[in-house]
């Protein structure tokens, strides 16, 4: 679909909103399972990177991600606000460790935002950009993360 | 229609027609005259015919179609039983298993070789319009109280007659048609004789047509009329039965009889057996087992907070709930438990055909075939026994006149039996061949540069025979279809292995060979050893295991850069978890190490941990679609703390 220079393709979607370091973003409700507060994780040898270790949710083994590497960021120290947001593609759930949550809302996210074009921000894990007051809020694929740490992992087994 | 949900369904009901189907036309091929083997076996392709047909499957219905028609010729004695008929079904069956494998894998029906069409309908053609004569009477077998009754109306001028009805095709009340049907030809005389028999036709267990034999004064003609009067019947034929043929063919009916009932029972004690059942999607029952598996996980728990209270009211309730979760434990194991007859059903046939291609004479006895064992086990163990199985048929068993030479029966025997021992399920491949001779076998290991000479002389015969699951070994200096590339019996070991079971050789010979294999029950918990490295705890499982103990710093050598230990007189590698696992907080001095010695096969071991933490029983857990397949990782388990521990892999560490 080919659209006019100026216009914004816009939809309306429902976020949830968290934070890590001083960075907004959203991951669309429906791909949430829940948030829960940080467990203790276990290291899981011969892992690939990007991989912190696994929770015992409930009696399942959930792999949890390092978000804020593969996003470039860094957590803040642990200050009680701390989440693990446990999400769900395909056929695949995993755990990601955030710094908050601060809710969940609607947006209009952008998916064709310029600022998302200009390499200022590291596009590759974002599908799109919202605003919410006057802050941005930077909406995450889950699908190409995912893609990305699987590929990693086959890279390692070969 | 969108019927791709119901495509599970499909594939696992035409599986189980498929399988009947094949064991039914060997049976027929053993006993040629078995009636209601016969009726099963239509029965069997006229379901898949409709199922296929449901689905959308159009070639797969032509197929079972033309199956039905040479079916109906063999059921009507018009075609006799002849092992290329057996061939040309079996075959067809081939062809629809890759159909469904096809349609599920594709999405799309695969096309198939018209030949088998055609040959089906050649065969059906020629045999209804050559055979016409010497049908009907071919399929008359009357018991001795129907024979009397029979020549009793000849001798006072009644006629019989035997009459074949059709109902229409998509009748609804198939045994209300019938009955009516009945209750017609009570009018004009007698009935002596129905096929199917009258029960089946009440509760609706057959196909479109009938037959039935009548003692009457009418003439044929008018009782057709009548009969056609009644709607959606029609009179597919009515003959007059000729009695002095039937009589001399008695004898033999009265044989065949027998088995007929005895077959019949067994199929009614097996639909009965049905009833009882319900069909449960394998993913619930693995929900189940890991919801008990939190019920055991959360018992320990309790177990441990418990002990810190010493309240007897609290450590009884705890006990009592303890018992419940054991039972509840192995009640669903047990339902997770399959038969082993699944796997085993499929090996007349290939012992069949291969014994066919290879002109040998074979029997192929099966024994403990209601032996069960968990289905994540019975999915895997049919490869490694297929192997077994045409080893033995290839190299084990001699050809008829060698054997006839060494005073063998001509027939060879395999033996292919199963059962359980503790917790353990023991399956044993046997063959009376010319076993496995160990001086060939030292001598080719040699040649092939699997072993020293030197080292050879000593080997016992059993480490010997062990030779044999090293990859690429072959004494067979031919490679043919069957057998004989050398890439067998490494591949069942590691299969068995992997399944955490074991595998023995013990053959004469002259005599023959038996290979024995040794299977946990089920692979979702296991007895392990949990170990700390550094501040993590790992489970090594228990069956990999030889023992354990420590060693001080002084008898640790070096062998090429590589740390090695001693073991009563046996040279050791040495591994230390804590650089293999690469744990960030280990590498401290200890002055004693602790060394767990594992083996894989006859390889063994010795892995460096930090502290022994104790043996206990572990709940399997996969660890996700991320996850799955790391090497060196068999999974992980929950421990009573709620803290998760990984499963080392032993296997992947030699």
């Amino acid at each position: 679909m080919k659209q006019e220079a100026g216009t914004y393709r816009l939809e309306r979607r429902q976020v949830v909103h968290f934070t890590i370091g001083s960075e907004n973003y959203g991951l669309e409700v429906e791909q949430v399972q829940e948030i829960i507060r940080p467990l203790p994780v276990t290291r899981v040898p011969f892992a690939p990177a990007f991989i912190e270790g696994v929770i015992n949710l409930r009696g399942s083994i959930i792999p949890v991600i390092k978000l804020d590497d593969l996003l470039g960021r860094q957590l803040s120290e642990n200050n009680g606000y701390s989440r693990v947001i446990i999400a769900h593609f395909q056929e695949i759930t995993v755990g990601l460790k955030v710094d908050s949550v601060k809710g969940v809302v609607y947006l209009n996210i952008d998916i064709d935002d310029p600022i998302l074009k200009q390499a200022q921000i590291k596009t590759r894990y974002l599908s799109g950009i919202g605003k919410l007051n006057e802050q941005l809020i930077l909406l995450l694929d889950l699908a190409s993360l995912l893609e990305d740490v699987k590929l990693n992992k086959q890279e390692e087994k070969c | 229609m969108d019927v791709s949900r119901y495509m599970d369904i499909f594939v696992a009901e035409s599986q189980e027609h498929l399988d009947n189907l094949n064991k039914n036309l060997l049976l027929l091929e053993k006993n040629p005259d078995n009636k209601s083997v016969l009726y099963e076996i239509f029965r069997s392709a006229h379901t898949l015919k409709g199922m296929a047909a449901t689905m959308g499957l159009e070639r797969m219905a032509e197929l079972t179609h033309e199956m039905e028609t040479v079916l109906t010729l063999l059921k009507e004695g018009k075609i006799a039983v002849k092992q290329d008929i057996i061939d040309l079904l079996l075959s067809c069956l081939d062809d629809l298993n890759a159909m469904i494998r096809g349609f599920v894998n594709e999405g799309k029906e695969p096309s198939i070789a018209q030949g088998l069409i055609d040959a089906l309908r050649k065969l059906s053609e020629g045999g209804s319009d050559s055979s016409q004569e010497q049908t009907k009477s071919s399929d008359l077998e009357f018991n001795e109280y129907e024979l009397s009754v029979l020549k009793a109306s000849k001798e006072s001028n009644y006629k019989s007659y035997h009459i074949i009805i059709e109902l229409a095709e998509g009748t609804v009340m198939k045994s209300a048609r019938a009955f009516m049907v009945f209750r017609c030809l009570e009018d004009f005389g007698q009935i002596i004789k129905c096929i199917p028999p009258v029960q089946d036709l009440e509760e609706e267990k057959f196909d479109n047509s009938f037959e039935i034999f009548l003692i009457t004064m009418d003439d044929a003609e008018k009782i057709a009329t009548n009969l056609n009067n009644i709607s959606e019947v029609r009179v597919a034929s009515i003959t007059e039965v000729n009695i002095d043929k039937s009589l001399s063919a008695v004898s033999a009916a009265k044989n065949n009889n027998k088995d007929d009932s005895k077959v019949e029972n067994s199929i009614i004690s097996s639909k009965a057996l049905h009833l009882k059942t319900v069909r449960v999607d394998i993913d619930r029952l693995d929900d189940m087992m890991n919801l008990v598996g939190e019920l055991v996980i959360n018992k320990t728990r309790l177990e441990q907070i418990a002990s810190g209270y010493r309240m007897s009211e609290l450590e009884e309730a705890i006990e009592q709930m303890g018992r419940l979760t054991t039972d509840l434990q192995s009640l669903v194991m047990k339902v997770r438990m399959v038969p082993i007859r699944q796997v085993f059903d499929r090996f007349p046939r290939m012992v069949r055909d291969i014994s066919h291609s290879l002109q040998k004479n074979v029997e192929l006895v099966i024994e403990g075939e209601q032996t069960e064992l968990d289905r994540t086990v019975i999915d895997e163990i049919g490869e490694p026994l297929v192997h077994l199985i045409r080893n033995a048929l290839d190299h084990g068993i001699e050809p008829p006149d060698e054997r006839v030479a060494v005073d063998k029966p001509k027939t060879a025997l395999l033996r292919l039996a199963a059962r359980q021992e503790g917790n353990n399920v023991i399956i044993e491949v046997e063959d009376d061949g010319r076993g496995m001779d160990i001086d060939e076998i030292r001598k080719q290991a040699i040649n092939k540069g699997f072993i020293d000479p030197r080292e050879m002389e000593h080997l016992d015969d059993k480490a010997v025979l062990n030779i044999i699951f090293e990859q690429g070994f072959s004494t067979n200096n031919t490679v043919n279809d069957i057998s004989g590339r050398g890439i067998g019996m490494d591949v069942v070991k590691s299969k068995i292995e992997s399944l955490n079971g074991t595998i023995d050789i013990e053959t004469e010979k002259g005599k023959g060979t038996k290979v024995i294999i040794n299977l946990p029950l089920t692979l979702a918990i296991i007895q392990a050893l949990l170990v700390k490295v550094g501040e993590e705890q790992y489970a090594i499982p228990l069956h990999s295991i030889d023992e354990t103990t420590f060693l001080i710093p002084e008898q640790i050598k070096m062998v090429q850069n590589h740390e090695v230990f001693l073991l009563r007189d046996m040279v050791l590698p040495l591994i230390r978890c804590s650089r293999l696992l690469e744990v960030p907080t280990a590498d401290k001095k200890n002055s004693e190490e602790f060394v767990v010695v594992v083996h894989k096969g006859a390889q063994r071991l010795g892995l460096v941990v930090d502290e022994l933490v104790g043996q206990q029983e572990i709940v399997i857990k996969p660890l996700g679609n991320l996850l799955a397949g790391i090497p060196g990782i068999a999974g992980a388990t929950i421990l009573g703390n709620g803290q998760v521990a990984t499963i080392l892999d032993v296997n992947s560490l030699f």
